[in-house]
């Protein structure tokens, strides 16, 4: 009698564990394919407003692709789904969460990190356990992407701040006296002051420099340090709030110099809340609001209905980097290894993108082929920049 | 050192006296290490937010907003938690060597903020009705603003107006009183329960003023900015010696002085080298801090 009862249960319990399994199967309509990324963004500390954002630009992609898997992914029985998780501010938890999506076969890729110290710091992880890494804030482009699966789909800081501070010099010959304000705290930012004071010497600038740590939001000692120094620019390398911060900051002692900056100056909060005095100062970034193409059109309406915003540079990288993925994905039949996605997104070349000029391509070592969008500041509005 | 750094020190170390007369106000009183004393700034911070950017007050209405709302939320952590727990343990704000009125607070403050995320999320506002205080002054070469002189006379006039009521008046007298000895206090007629919370109201309106201008001063508000202040309100209070409202205005100004020069000539990691290495060496020559007579029992009171 007992060995009957328990064969029952035995039998029943097989029987629960055969449904648990299948019903999943059930679900997904027959052939159906989800393709799992992981998303490795900062949702706190002093750089929480660039992946609050990309991860914003992530979700809208993920959407527009299953909207229509055909066009995006090449199959309309595939669909996307981004695991997004936030990575912090410290190295080690992005490892960890990097461990975590590499550990597991499900997750084709990872997208992130958005913070430049997490990057340096993920790349020879990414190559090491062979998942494809699409990094969306790079300082050093050739010493971010650490081997053929780390990919940087933003422009790497030092090109950024060379870029800025040279065109700024191309409209403004005359200047004489440069100031670089930096968190010396953060690698990155210290890789941006520095290309940014070797570009403005070059240009027969004066420079002085002033460091402070980067979640600071006091600037009144480099304020008083550049006006003193009587700059006639300075190049804000920190995040969007410290822009804000320090621009304020300024006018408030009556000090106002031009500046020149990269994404984080172009953030439409930035411009909303320091009013007209960013007026004339250059920025070189990513990402062109007013990039007249289709899929930048389709981009930025459904960000604004979802966000009720406009984009900014970061959602824009977020939004690109999923675009970026599911455009490799196309090209490859059946379920996608990790390493043909690599291969297939070392080939990327002239994809449609909402970034650069309206196309993207990777270099040979998988960073930014198109040089950055430079944009000047008239009044508190963005307009594109030809030098 | 130039006259502007003199300036710059003398406006953090007023933003520094701000946050940190509250929080040596309630120790001094009660024993209590209040770390909620960060979260409270910041919910005052986000009160003036909601006044300035949703109800459209004129900064002077959100700054009595954002008090009486950091103050009540003070208020209520002491009625609420502090006192059924020092009830609990049969004393009545019980001494420093008791830990649970410190995790209490603590988890006050992270409660406090996580409802704050969960709220308004990660994102940084800004107070829009400031347009009063963006004006500069110039004193010959110096250039200050409008809101510096307001941050400066803020914070001198409300500590000089706490240290004057808590000297000179019946109420003041009461707090002392409560301090000294609770039991002996209400035997006299004193209602230590109305002293806690008047104490606790006025600790968290002082830390919520403080949160509207370091909000408006650093052009930001996010659930982060108590974090800072709190670990620098902590240590200016020790070295000011716990408990003593001049004490701690000194070392608020010395602390302040301290970080501007350092980072006016050193690189940010050697700030807090700098700042820390002193604090320290103040330690090691006063232990009880600059005017505490001993660190964990000088009140207000026997100043």
């Amino acid at each position: 009698m007992k060995q009957s009862i328990g064969l029952v249960q035995q039998l029943r319990r097989s029987a629960i564990a055969l449904v648990a399994a299948v019903l999943p199967l059930l679900s997904l309509p027959s052939g159906a394919q989800e393709l799992q990324l992981g998303g490795l963004v900062s949702l706190d500390g002093p750089a929480s407003f660039v992946g609050i954002a990309a991860q914003a630009g992530m979700k809208l992609a993920a959407e527009v692709i299953n909207k229509d898997p055909q066009r995006y992914l090449g199959n309309k029985s595939r669909s996307l789904a981004i695991d997004i998780r936030n990575a912090g501010a410290t190295n080690s938890q992005a490892l960890a969460l990097a461990r975590d999506f590499a550990g597991d076969a499900k997750y084709l890729a990872i997208l992130g990190p958005s913070l430049s110290p997490q990057a340096l710091a993920l790349g020879p992880f990414a190559q090491q356990a062979t998942i494809p890494l699409l990094i969306m804030h790079s300082p050093a482009g050739d010493r971010t992407v650490a081997g053929n699966y780390v990919f940087a789909i933003a422009q790497d800081g030092e090109r950024l701040a060379d870029a800025g501070a040279s065109a700024y010099l191309k409209k403004y010959k005359d200047t004489k006296r440069a100031g670089i304000v930096f968190g010396s705290d953060n690698q990155g930012n210290v890789l941006i002051a520095n290309s940014a004071s070797k570009a403005f010497k070059a240009g027969g600038a004066e420079v002085t420099q002033f460091s402070l740590p980067f979640s600071s939001l006091d600037f009144s000692n480099a304020i008083d340090t550049m006006k003193r120094a009587n700059v006639e620019v300075i190049y804000l390398g920190q995040g969007s709030p410290a822009i804000t911060a320090a621009v304020q900051q300024a006018e408030r002692v009556g000090f106002k110099p031009r500046y020149v900056g990269y994404g984080t100056m172009a953030a439409p909060t930035v411009l909303k809340n320091v009013g007209n005095a960013l007026d004339g100062s250059i920025i070189a970034t990513d990402y062109d609001p007013s990039l007249a193409t289709p899929a930048n059109q389709l981009f930025t309406e459904a960000y604004r209905k979802a966000a009720n915003t406009d984009p900014d540079t970061y959602a824009a990288q977020g939004y690109a980097t999923v675009m970026l993925v599911a455009n490799a994905i196309k090209s490859l039949p059946g379920v996608p290894t990790r390493a043909q996605l690599a291969t297939a997104l070392a080939a990327t070349s002239n994809a449609e993108s909402v970034l650069g000029s309206g196309t993207f391509s990777f270099t040979d070592i998988r960073t930014v082929a198109s040089p950055p969008a430079l944009l000047q500041v008239v009044g508190s509005e963005l307009k594109p920049y030809r030098p | 050192m130039s006259i502007d750094l003199i300036k710059n020190a003398i406006v953090l170390g007023s933003v520094y006296l701000l946050f940190a007369t509250g929080f040596t106000l309630v120790f001094g009183s009660f024993k209590v290490m209040n770390l909620a004393h960060g979260a409270i700034m910041t919910l005052g911070a986000f009160v003036g937010i909601y006044a300035d950017n949703v109800l459209g007050f004129p900064i002077g209405f959100t700054l009595v907003v954002a008090a009486i709302g950091a103050g009540a939320g003070n208020a209520f952590l002491d009625a609420v938690i502090l006192r059924p727990i020092a009830r609990q343990s049969a004393s009545t704000h019980a001494g420093a060597e008791d830990l649970n009125p410190i995790v209490a607070t603590l988890s006050f403050g992270t409660i406090v903020l996580g409802l704050l995320v969960q709220t308004v999320k990660a994102v940084d506002f800004t107070y829009k009705q400031t347009d009063a205080l963006a004006k500069p002054f110039a004193f010959g070469g110096l250039t200050v603003s409008s809101l510096d002189l307001a941050i400066v006379v803020c914070a001198i006039v409300m500590t000089g107006l706490l240290s004057l009521i808590i000297a000179k008046t019946r109420a003041g007298m009461a707090v002392r009183a409560v301090a000294e000895d609770r039991a002996m206090a209400s035997a006299l007629g004193v209602r230590p329960n109305v002293v806690s919370a008047a104490t606790f109201f006025v600790s968290g309106a002082m830390a919520g003023v403080c949160g509207v201008l370091v909000g408006i001063l650093y052009s930001n508000v996010n659930v982060t900015i108590g974090d800072h202040l709190l670990l620098f309100g902590f240590v200016i209070v020790t070295v000011g010696g716990l408990g003593s409202l001049t004490g701690t205005a000194i070392a608020a100004y010395l602390v302040a002085l301290v970080q501007t020069i350092a980072n006016a000539y050193f690189q940010a990691a050697a700030v807090d080298l700098i700042v820390f290495g002193t604090l320290l060496l103040t330690l090691l020559i006063r232990p009880n801090g600059i005017l505490g007579k001993n660190a964990l029992s000088a009140g207000i009171a026997r100043r």
